[in-house]
């Protein structure tokens, strides 16, 4: 490796050395802390400090107190103030620790030590670290006993908002005070924030009246309707009538939340006149403000206030626009589109407050909005669509909403990926007739996805469940079955796996009109055992492992415990490995059923832990559907108890109406999911009617199977105990681990590779041909070599290189530049290039 | 590397695979610790290391992590399937550190269900400029990490073999090889060298050529598929399939389908515009490509923040 000794600086490097940039990683992470996050190099002062809440919580109270929060102390004066920030909000956590694990001793730490910081941190000079403080003093505030909030933590931004010098002070206090609000307390608020904002909303520079206008609604909420409007409402009515107008903009923005924190007859008297006003404000931005929140506001009102005068503005602001003409440029959406935007964003919760029976004056508005030639209008509707459908009823669905429905489901996917994902709301909330005839959608939607929109088809197959219940037997068999077949040998495994955990309801519907139909379905389910592609078996073992959590078990045994077995002697050691974790589930779940029987028998008269959770369970697999099984299976207790009370007998549920039985608990995943909210409540909670919508509503589920734990009858099918032991004898080290054996980590199956047949050398054939090659590799390497930066930013974004259209010939054709120089070069790269490494032992 | 590792359970292992995935990286003394493990497994590979069908091949992911995550969504998650990666995991990305140390957790995890082989960019010069030394002085303030994954570089095998009939490896082949015991005979626990052959099957590319070319890289050959004709027959391989070069349409069958080039990083260095391709070989080594694209804006964000709302209710 002699070329890498070439590279090695001669003594004269800028900056850190390499040897400043090795860390002694003998040291553990609270040494490191401490060593490192006194470092001379701000990038290990950053990198260190980040470490310091989890350190915190690694080491205990003690090192805490003794080994960190001194080196706290010194880093509120860091001269980064990357660095300051950074340790701002871990402060957090440091408190946290200190308040879980420190007893008295940690609170007064809190108090001295850490307040203290934040207070620094917080009137720091750079925003970026104010901010920080901000956050984590509210986090801190939460762990005061009440008599500190205000002796020591008000004080701290009291005398910010009375800092007569610094403008930027009494804006932080501003921000500080409606932050704080909730933990300083309705008493706290009353007695010294009203008057400190009174005061600030009075302030002679704008910037800070402006910061109040922004911040007062918190504290709104928190004192009470009557004290707002009494001692709140005057200031905000007053900086609504500012010279400024970014103090009355910044009024129209939070007239929303203050108008919520009001009673609805102040809300008209008072806030509705005051948006009427903003509307016609003589600032452009003032009004452009005012019509961004106008939907949200009309919201917080009452149906009777909001008369048609009133909702004429909201309705005007996305006038009828025509189709663009051929010849006109498709570039940027028209002035007034973003007012349109506004409107449809809001128009699902404008909607909602009129209610169904005024439908007919926000009809002609509706229109507008779905059939805008802007796709950024279009979308929020289509997004909205199953809940405005909820909103007008079937009726008006169906004449209104499908029309549109069905225009969305063939628009551009940014759009149509709204309706698509609330098809099956959607088609819920149409009368069962004409959602009979709206099925075909289903097919036509799958279809028109391109192959690599793969996302779309994982939001259909999510809905899987949701779909097979709202149609009659025959048209889950005629019409969404072979939807879910196709989705089952989709190309993309994220799609296949989210289908495949969703076909109980399939089998269960058709099931009980015909058993014929259910057992084609089966059949053709079943086809897949025998499959010469592993990816089908694999998807096959996947259906199965749900299915045997969510069919009744003698079903399940009836019809797919042969497959099981034949998939746990696949060849694919994958494919058995899915069926080795689902019977060792199984016994795992037979055995805490058993162990919670006994506690249950051994606790009968007081039963505190294990009985509460029986009995819990019990109740809510019996009770109504949508909080289910799902729910309850946090506790291992609970689970077992109710895998007993869930795989009971019971009933099957006719297709669509599905409340009341225990199986219903099925659909219902619980929502733990990755972005479920795909609206912003604004208005009061909307209550879901029936348990029936509020399964549907739950349309995103994770890809994993249902946790419905009923699988303890599983482990004492005829077989199973046998096919567990022999996957835990399994050739494959991850079968035997899925299994339950213990395997250690890294484990092979034997003997790999074969080095058997090592011939001689025969590598100097043509390897000396390439001399040349060699020193190009060195020279091109210094050609961009990285400097070692002393204080570095954080945020250096990585130089991509490259020319676009093949980036990988230009870099390497950069790398290998300039062939004969690299005598010239090669002082430079002396300096550039960090020394390199030693080589490990074995390399020549 | 002197420390052995500690002790390294599945649950560890399950709990730094979690965190990965979601693009956070590992403290620097379970890097450590996980590269000390994976150097136990990787030391006992062999240079052609042999792979059972079914099998899914990934050429190169330089760095892009949410990319990477896109692969697994396509491709099914690992072991589901079972994976081979042909190299270049690092370099050029904004996230090779939690590009490697993924794959890396996996293969400790899962040793039997992925395969990583060693790429031209798996090299101590080739990251000092591409962006992995940076990334790694970056994020961790120290050049420990990048130490210890370059160590770990040097173990990473050169090549694999599928069911003895499909030849897999990152750049190509080398005039210094003719059959694949004499890559059985290379010490590869050393940083790429500059010619010989192990530096040409990590640098080499086909091209419509007979014989042998110089490379315009500066390094490896290029070869033309009388060359892959010869290693093929003398070899009993029916396919040759290799990473390296970009391919706008994410792969590129070549010389009567006897050598596929893969790329695996869509929209490559996030400006080229290319979609990317897995090879997916059943258990009779049936060959059906993946397309795909980058990962969409929302999915490559911290999932942990609060999504924006899509409407007003």
């Amino acid at each position: 490796m002699a070329m890498m000794d070439e590279a090695r600086p001669e003594g004269e490097a800028r900056g850190p050395t390499f040897e400043d940039l090795t860390l002694d990683d003998t040291l553990n992470d609270l040494e490191r802390v401490e060593v490192y996050g006194d470092s001379h190099i701000a990038l290990q002062r950053l990198v260190h400090v980040r470490l310091l809440a989890e350190v915190a919580e690694t080491y205990g109270f003690e090192a805490t107190r003794d080994r960190l929060l001194p080196l706290v102390d010194k880093r509120v004066s860091d001269e980064e103030f990357v660095v300051r920030q950074n340790l701002a909000e871990q402060l957090r956590g440091v408190a946290r620790m200190l308040h879980e694990h420190g007893g008295d001793e940690g609170y007064s730490l809190i108090v001295e030590r850490v307040l203290r910081s934040l207070a620094r941190l917080v009137v720091d000079i750079q925003p970026e670290v104010r901010i920080a403080a901000g956050e984590s003093l509210v986090t801190v505030a939460a762990m005061l006993k009440p008599a500190d909030l205000g002796a020591r933590l008000l004080t701290i931004v009291v005398h910010l908002a009375h800092n007569d010098e610094a403008e930027d002070m009494r804006m932080t206090a501003a921000v500080l005070l409606n932050e704080l609000a909730v933990s300083l307390g309705p008493e706290l608020c009353e007695q010294f924030v009203c008057s400190e904002l009174e005061h600030l909303a009075r302030d002679p520079v704008f910037r800070v009246r402006k910061a109040t206008a922004l911040n007062i609604d918190a504290v709104c909420r928190v004192v009470g309707p009557a004290v707002a409007a009494a001692r709140l409402l005057p200031s905000f009515l007053l900086l609504a009538d500012d010279d400024i107008w970014g103090v009355r903009k910044a009024c129209a923005e939070s007239l929303v939340c203050v108008s919520k924190a009001l009673v609805p007859e102040v809300r008209v008297a008072k806030v509705l006149p005051l948006m009427q006003s903003f509307l016609r404000d003589a600032s452009r931005w003032v009004r452009n403000s005012a019509y961004q929140h106008l939907g949200p506001f009309l919201a917080t009102l009452p149906p009777a206030a909001i008369t048609p005068a009133v909702l004429a503005p909201f309705i005007a602001m996305a006038p009828r626009v025509d189709p663009p003409r051929g010849t006109m440029p498709a570039s940027t959406p028209p002035p007034d589109a973003e007012l349109s935007i506004f409107c449809a964003f809001s128009f699902p919760a404008v909607a909602f407050t009129l209610g169904g029976a005024r439908w007919d004056e926000l009809r002609p508005l509706f229109l507008v909005l779905a059939r805008h030639p802007e796709k950024k209008v279009r979308r929020p509707i289509s997004y909205a669509l199953h809940d405005i459908a909820r909103v007008v009823g079937p009726d008006l669905t169906f004449r209104d909403l499908f029309p549109v429905f069905d225009l969305f489901c063939r628009d551009v996917d940014d759009v149509r990926r709204g309706v698509i994902r609330g098809m099956a709301p959607f088609l819920a909330s149409l009368h069962p007739a004409d959602r009979e005839a709206c099925v075909p959608v289903l097919r036509e939607t799958l279809d028109s996805v391109p192959a690599r929109g793969w996302r779309l088809r994982r939001l259909l197959a999510r809905q899987m469940h949701s779909l097979a219940r709202i149609f009659s037997p025959m048209m889950v068999f005629a019409q969404v079955r072979p939807v879910a077949e196709s989705l089952l040998k989709d190309e993309v495994a994220a799609v296949r796996n989210a289908v495949a955990v969703r076909l109980a309801p399939l089998l269960e519907t058709v099931g009980a009109a015909s058993l014929v139909l259910r057992e084609d379905i089966e059949a053709s389910l079943l086809s897949g055992a025998t499959s010469g592609n592993a990816s089908t078996r694999l998807t096959l073992a996947r259906a199965l492992e749900a299915l045997a959590a969510e069919l009744p078990p003698e079903d399940f045994l009836g019809s797919f415990l042969a497959t099981l077995k034949r998939l746990g002697r696949d060849p694919v050691p994958g494919v058995r490995r899915r069926v080795a974790a689902l019977a060792r589930r199984a016994a795992e779940a037979a055995a805490s059923a058993k162990a919670a029987a006994a506690a249950s028998d051994a606790l009968k008269p007081a039963a505190p832990a294990a009985g509460s959770a029986v009995s819990t369970a019990g109740a809510s697999a019996g009770a109504s559907a949508a909080a289910g099984p799902a729910s309850a299976t946090s506790s291992p207790e609970a689970a077992a108890a109710l895998a007993v009370c869930a795989s009971e007998p019971s009933a099957l549920g006719g297709s669509g109406g599905g409340g009341g039985g225990g199986k219903a608990g099925a659909i219902a995943v619980s929502g733990a999911s990755e972005a479920t909210t795909s609206s912003v409540r604004g208005a009061d909670a909307v209550t879901m009617s029936t348990d029936d919508t509020a399964a549907l509503f739950l349309i995103e589920n994770p890809d994993r199977a249902p946790p419905t734990p009923a699988l303890a009858y599983l482990a004492d099918a005829p077989g199973m105990a046998e096919l567990l032991a022999q996957l835990r004898r399994d050739a494959d080290a991850e079968v035997r681990l899925a299994a339950g054996e213990e395997v250690v980590v890294g484990a092979r199956r034997g003997a790999v590779g074969s080095d058997e047949g090592r011939g001689g050398p025969e590598h100097d054939e043509q390897g000396a041909a390439s001399g040349a090659g060699s020193e190009s590799m060195l020279a091109g390497e210094s050609g961009e070599a990285p400097g070692v930066e002393g204080a570095p930013e954080v945020a250096v974004a990585p130089a991509v290189v490259g020319n676009p259209d093949d980036p990988d010939a230009f870099a390497d054709a950069a790398f290998a530049s300039g062939l004969p120089s690299s005598a010239a070069v090669a002082p430079a790269v002396s300096e550039a290039v960090p020394p390199i490494p030693p080589a490990v032992d074995g390399s020549a | 590397m002197s420390a052995t590792a500690g002790a390294l359970t599945a649950s560890d292992l399950d709990r730094q695979i979690e965190q990965l995935k979601r693009c956070e990286y590992l403290k620097e003394s379970e890097v450590k610790a996980l590269c000390s493990k994976a150097r136990e497994i990787l030391v006992d590979e062999s240079n052609v290391q042999r792979v059972d069908s079914p099998v899914t091949i990934c050429g190169d992911i330089h760095g892009q992590f949410y990319d990477l995550v896109e692969l697994f969504k396509v491709g099914g998650d690992c072991p589901d399937t079972n994976y081979l990666f042909l190299g270049d995991f690092v370099d050029r990305g904004f996230y090779s550190v939690e590009t490697f140390l993924l794959l890396l957790a996996l293969k400790v995890r899962y040793p039997d269900r992925i395969t990583l082989i060693r790429g031209n960019h798996e090299s101590r010069q080739i990251t000092q400029v591409y962006g992995f030394y940076d990334e790694c002085l970056r994020k961790y303030g120290s050049v420990n990490v990048w130490r210890y994954c370059t160590e770990i570089f040097d173990y990473l095998s050169l090549s694999a073999i599928i069911d003895n009939k499909v030849f897999c490896v990152h750049g190509g082949l080398s005039p210094s090889i003719n059959n694949l015991d004499q890559i059985h005979s290379i010490d590869r626990k050393q940083e790429v060298p500059h010619d010989g052959a192990m530096c040409d099957l990590m640098w080499s590319d086909p091209e419509d050529i007979d014989g042998w070319g110089l490379s315009p890289r500066g390094a490896g050959y290029l070869f033309g598929g009388d060359v892959v004709d010869k290693f093929c027959s003398l070899n009993g391989v029916s396919l040759i399939c290799r990473a390296h070069q970009l391919v706008m349409e994410g792969y590129k069958l070549l010389f009567n389908e006897k050598l596929v080039t893969v790329w695996s990083a869509p929209n490559y260095c996030y400006r080229c515009g290319n979609v990317a391709a897995i090879l997916e070989l059943d258990e009779h080594l049936g060959r059906s490509f993946k397309i795909f694209e980058a990962a969409p804006q929302e999915a490559r964000g911290v999932p942990s923040r609060k999504p924006a709302p899509d409407y007003f209710l």
